[in-house]
């Protein structure tokens, strides 16, 4: 066929480099509403839900059991079910009806009714009940720091770098998972070079994860996943119940944790069972509410392309956030990893987030180069890192960033850097050079650092996992070879443990280790003029971005 | 009899599409003709559709075969009281007779049904193979002729009975594969309805089961499923044969021996992973999706832990096979191994998930714990 240049224009165009397809209920492929989703229902008798959205306990899976014992509030139910979804709906968007109230009615409703519930809103709706519903009153933000070589220095400066930009949380992961010990510590020492009471996570295999975590060099745990039906969970090798006791385990050492679910993964895993993926998301947040985690990495997270490819997909993806915060969960809300081409597309993606804000607009932003994105890629990365301020700027609203002056960066990457050098050297691990140290603090991504020696670092890690480092060693390493500021603030974050204050919901220790969260700086949004208004200190900050023009200078 | 608008839409787009690979022929003129020879009329000019189609000349795949059988059923329901299994070989008949360029004329043999007392204009006769030929224009390079062969094969494989009703020759259809990748413009068939990507499940009776290997030299490699069945190559398209070569020549030249074993218990890649090293001599094993994803395991590992990881199936060469081949028998003589860079390709998932869930799903269809592991010779 002779081809329309207009045509051939708009097939180059990147959105159409981006997967599509049309809804197919029967494998999982429909975002809000599949034709075999269940009616909502809950009966009671004798103290216990013996039927749940049409399903008699008897035919019961696990999910199902865990979700009817667990999750829902049966003093309350009778009520919360006889509301019409719609008359619920509404109440989310009217101002005059507080938080409070909503997180009681959604006490006692059943996951279909949730999904229901979501059905009713569209997507400005929804960003209206998500600026209420927001756990803690003011949004943060998280990064992913990780490179293509997983090397420590680098991981050490970029902490330090995306700590220096605000971001409270920073969570890596690795290329090669036997690089976890390194990762671990390397991100504590540099977030805490970079600014105070920044949380790190590791993210690996789950005993890998909780041993470091137990060992002090992580605060935080977020790869709990949980799945929405029962054959995904199998696969997974789990249980709503072994996830339960991974959860009172990070608990009971005094790590702050949130659960991993999102749309998609099911139908990813080949068994959604026909649901759509909003339904099984509410079944997934169920069973986080039900296992006492504190709050919810969601969001779709690596399988955002599958609802993107499905029609009202992205606005399922903000439904599910939002169903997060009506059960009161802390909400990282994905944007976490690349699923568009097109520009257009991912920025409307994350503006779904960023305007209303949520406790976490991403529950990841590459604050490396996305080549060295080893979660596969985020949504924005660090060349985005101008375009997000001006987008807070633009919009005034608060995504957790600022912006920051080049001296001032390259100083706490040399920071990060020297000390996870001193660090390895007194504790007897692999070479860290001078020359490594200087690449890494001027480096763009791992292209500009030297190559490390993989064998030996790996025989290094298995050594230090052998020899029980802890976050102590980290510590009196950092103080023995000069570093006691960091030293101290490692000390810091690990008496937060003891404390156990951070493990209430959507919590962030500020740079004087305060804690802010839902506790003790709750939303308290109802209407204009109330709630959390980007004012004062703070929004001086976004305004002060580089590249204005200097009228002295023209 | 009436052509139904999805069929009027289709043959429109088709007449619009194919006129405009014609030189001097403009696609609104050509549209006209069309429309009055579907209405009895003469064409205003002498430009068939077969004629149209004479320019092109690519393989026909599966996937043309499916929607040129649903085409027919189509055309076959509009026709009140006939029977579609008489209708169905009728019009097998009448194409037997044709070769392409002679398609039009077929519109002249009026008295092809009128045996079951059903009397059909030619018009109709010309529509239903108008149908046919314009369900093939469907898809660039197409040779019609070689299309209607492979209609009449697969019609022709059909036992008569097994033809005798629009659902069965629909099963039928929906057993193709959907693997061809289809031209911009085209819309792929909506799957709502469909429960299985592959209507039946391969079974594995008879197979021999997988036993616990003793050679420490042995490296075990458990593939997918759906492997060398259902799926015959990786998500960016490496035959799956050409895979397993390079896979096992990795593991022989670093002296070991391997072992392909066929994972039918899960199909998630850690699991297979694992499951192959359980029962390898050497405690080493290979899980190989087959979409391409691959692990590095050992006997004595967590599931979700791993030697090595290739997660971005898209990203794989037959170069990484051959390496992972060798550094999984590395791994098996208790070398110190240096893994293998990681790559990554942040525009991956946005290109790539959608199609890595329908094969993840086709491998989880053919998933099967009566036979959890046996083994596979490749071909």
């Amino acid at each position: 066929m002779k081809r329309s240049k207009r045509f051939e224009a708009l097939d180059a165009r990147p959105v159409n480099l981006d997967g599509y397809i049309s809804e197919w209920p029967e494998m999982g492929f429909v975002a809000m509403h599949s034709p075999y989703d269940p009616k909502p229902s809950i009966k009671i008798s004798g103290g216990k839900i013996i039927e749940l959205d049409g399903k008699a306990r008897k035919d019961f899976d696990f999910i199902d059991t865990f979700i009817a014992d667990h999750a829902i509030n049966i003093q309350r139910a009778p009520v919360s079910m006889s509301i019409p979804s719609l008359e619920i709906a509404r109440k989310i968007v009217d101002i005059h009806v507080p938080r409070k109230e909503i997180l009681k009615i959604c006490s006692g409703i059943s996951p279909a009714k949730m999904a229901e519930v979501i059905g009713h809103l569209n997507v400005v709706e929804l960003m209206m009940g998500m600026q209420k519903m927001r756990a803690r009153l003011r949004p943060f933000n998280q990064a992913h720091i990780t490179n293509l070589k997983d090397d420590p220095v680098q991981l050490a400066a970029d902490a330090a770098e995306g700590a220096l930009r605000g971001f409270a949380e920073e969570e890596t992961t690795m290329g090669i998972a036997r690089y976890a010990p390194f990762s671990a510590m390397a991100i504590l020492i540099g977030s805490q070079a970079g600014r105070p009471g920044v949380l790190t996570q590791c993210s690996s295999e789950e005993a890998t994860e909780l041993d470091l975590g137990i060992r002090g060099l992580t605060t935080y745990a977020e790869t709990v996943s949980v799945y929405g039906t029962e054959k995904v969970f199998v696969d997974g090798d789990d249980t709503p119940y072994s996830k339960a006791f991974l959860n009172s385990a990070y608990a009971s050492r005094g790590l702050k944790v949130r659960f991993t679910s999102g749309a998609g993964s099911e139908v990813l895993m080949g068994y959604s069972e026909k649901k759509s993926m909003l339904y099984l998301e509410c079944r997934c947040l169920y069973v986080t509410k039900g296992a006492g985690s504190q709050g919810t990495q969601n969001g779709a997270i690596s399988c955002i392309a599958v609802p993107a490819s499905v029609p009202s997909g992205i606005r399922e993806v903000l439904g599910e956030n939002l169903v997060a915060t009506l059960l009161g969960l802390e909400c990282a809300s994905g944007n976490d990893q690349s699923f568009s081409n097109s520009p257009a597309r991912r920025t409307t993606r994350t503006l779904l987030e960023l305007m209303p804000g949520t406790d976490f607009i991403f529950s990841g932003y590459a604050a490396e180069p996305n080549y060295d994105n080893m979660f596969a890629g985020s949504n924005f990365d660090a060349e985005d890192f101008d375009d997000y301020n001006v987008l807070q700027r633009d919009l005034q609203v608060d995504g957790g960033l600022r912006p920051v002056l080049e001296e001032d960066v390259i100083a706490v990457r040399r920071k990060a850097a020297k000390a996870v050098q001193s660090v390895f050297r007194y504790l007897g691990l692999t070479e860290i050079t001078d020359a490594q140290v200087e690449a890494v603090v001027y480096a763009h991504g791992s292209k500009d650092t030297l190559d490390r020696d993989v064998p030996a670092d790996l025989i290094a890690c298995e050594d230090m996992l052998k020899r029980g480092i802890t976050g102590i060693d980290v510590c009196r390493a950092l103080a023995e070879t000069g570093h006691e500021d960091i030293a101290q603030r490692v000390l810091n974050m690990l008496k937060q443990r003891v404390v156990g204050d951070y493990m209430q919901t959507s919590a962030v220790l500020d740079e004087n280790y305060r804690v802010l969260s839902a506790i003790n700086t709750p939303n308290t949004y109802m209407g204009p003029g109330t709630g959390y208004r980007l004012d004062g200190e703070r929004w001086e900050e976004i305004k002060d971005i580089p590249h204005q023009i200097d009228p002295h200078n023209l | 009899m009436q052509l139904t608008e999805d069929i009027r839409k289709k043959i429109a787009e088709a007449v619009i599409r194919e006129s405009a690979q014609l030189d001097g022929i403009r696609p609104e003129e050509m549209l006209h003709s069309v429309v009055d020879y579907l209405e009895g009329a003469e064409p205003r000019n002498d430009c068939t559709t077969a004629k149209m189609m004479g320019h092109r000349g690519v393989r026909v795949d599966e996937d043309i075969v499916r929607r040129i059988a649903i085409a027919v059923v189509k055309e076959a329901e509009q026709l009140e009281g006939v029977d579609p299994e008489e209708m169905l070989q009728k019009v097998v008949g009448s194409l037997q007779g044709e070769s392409i360029t002679e398609v039009a004329p077929v519109s002249n043999e009026s008295l092809l049904f009128t045996g079951r007392g059903v009397v059909l204009e030619d018009a109709i006769c010309k529509q239903i193979s108008e149908a046919v030929i314009k369900e093939a224009a469907q898809l660039e390079g197409v040779v019609p002729g070689e299309a209607i062969e492979k209609v009449l094969t697969a019609l022709r494989a059909q036992p008569a009975r097994e033809v005798a009703s629009s659902a069965a020759l629909r099963e039928m259809a929906a057993a193709c594969p959907v693997t061809s990748a289809k031209k911009a413009s085209a819309r792929p068939a909506s799957m709502a309805g469909t429960e299985r990507i592959n209507p039946t499940k391969t079974s594995y009776h008879g197979y021999p089961i997988a036993e616990k290997g003793n050679d420490p030299k042995e490296v075990v490699i458990g593939v997918g499923p759906g492997f060398q069945k259902e799926i015959q190559a990786t998500i960016c398209g490496i035959p799956l044969a050409e895979v397993i070569r390079e896979v096992k020549a990795g593991i022989e030249e670093e002296g070991m021996v391997p072992r392909v074993v066929k994972v039918l218990k899960t199909s998630d890649v850690c699991f297979m992973g694992l499951e192959a090293a359980k029962i390898s001599g050497s405690g080493i094993g290979i899980g190989l999706q087959s979409k391409g994803t691959a692990v590095i395991h050992q006997k004595d590992l967590y599931p979700l832990s791993n030697l090595e990881l290739f997660p971005q199936a898209p990203l794989m060469n037959l170069e990484t096979y051959r390496k992972i081949g060798q550094n999984a028998a590395k791994y098996a003589k208790g070398e110190q191994v240096t893994p293998i860079s990681s790559v990554n390709d942040p525009m991956c998932r946005a290109k790539y998930q959608v199609k890595a869930a329908i094969m993840h799903i086709a491998e989880t269809e053919q998933v099967d714990p009566n036979y959890p592991i046996i083994a596979w010779s490749d071909r």
